[in-house]
């Protein structure tokens, strides 16, 4: 038995078990060739006004890399944040107030970054 | 159970800075600013959805100084978060763990980040046509 009163040793002291480590490293593999692919055409593009921007963001391919960094960008997010607080925050009402935080913000931020790509891509179609 | 008295550990002030302490903490410094300078890339993306007129407001703050001095910023924490990353990913693997390939592996990632963040602004500018 361990201090949350359960006893799955799988899970370890956290009750995570290796989910939380595995997913930062699939997110970090995702995010690399992602972050640098996104980072080039956001630079090309700067300068470029809104008809330009939103050319670019309509297409299928950039949409669907667009969501998928999205989604992976606020995961990784999500898990790293979640350590650093577990670090400083002992206190377990604050450490679950600022987890509960950080995962309604993450979740609201992708879900919003989704809404704007289907709107953009959408409107290119028709 | 009383945790009030007992001693903190570690005192990292008493270490001396070494390249790789200094480096591990700046991982975390970029995650956690990269983390706060995410939600503004989804107001971009929001903003693009909305319209020309919040399109431009936020285009008119991203090229003033302080937007400017914040995408740097971004910039180099992101390209050393991720150059520092793939080291991690080789750590995970069980590579690269000797004293002085831990050394070498953290000054050539901040080479690159450098490198590459130096490039990137090289490139904007470029492309953008502020700079020659």
């Amino acid at each position: 038995m361990n201090d949350a009163g359960t006893n799955n040793r799988q899970g370890g002291a956290a009750q995570s078990g290796v989910s939380h480590w595995w997913g930062q490293r699939l997110t970090a593999i995702l995010l690399v060739p992602l972050a640098l692919w996104f980072t080039a055409s956001f630079v090309t593009l700067s300068g470029a006004g809104l008809v330009l921007v939103r050319q670019w963001i309509a297409s299928p391919v950039t949409s669907l890399f667009l969501a998928i960094f999205m989604a992976a960008l606020f995961r990784h997010i999500q898990l790293g944040l979640e350590v650093v607080v577990d670090d400083y925050v002992h206190s377990p009402a604050r450490n679950r107030a600022a987890t509960v935080s950080i995962r309604i913000g993450c979740i609201l931020c992708t879900v919003a970054a989704w809404l704007s790509i289907l709107v953009i891509y959408l409107d290119g179609r028709g | 159970m009383a945790t009030s008295n007992r001693p903190l550990s570690p005192h990292l002030q008493v270490y001396r800075p070494q390249i790789t302490s200094v480096l591990s903490i700046l991982h975390r410094i970029t995650g956690v600013a990269l983390a706060m300078g995410a939600p503004l890339l989804v107001w971009w993306l929001a903003a693009a959805a909305m319209g020309p007129e919040i399109f431009a407001t936020t285009r008119a703050f991203w090229g003033s100084w302080l937007g400017q001095v914040l995408l740097l910023g971004w910039t180099f924490a992101l390209f050393y978060h991720l150059c520092n990353g793939i080291r991690h990913l080789a750590w995970d693997l069980g590579y690269g763990f000797e004293l002085g390939t831990a050394a070498l592996s953290g000054w050539l990632v901040v080479a690159g980040a450098a490198g590459l963040t130096l490039a990137t602004w090289l490139f904007a500018y470029s492309v953008s046509g502020v700079l020659p």
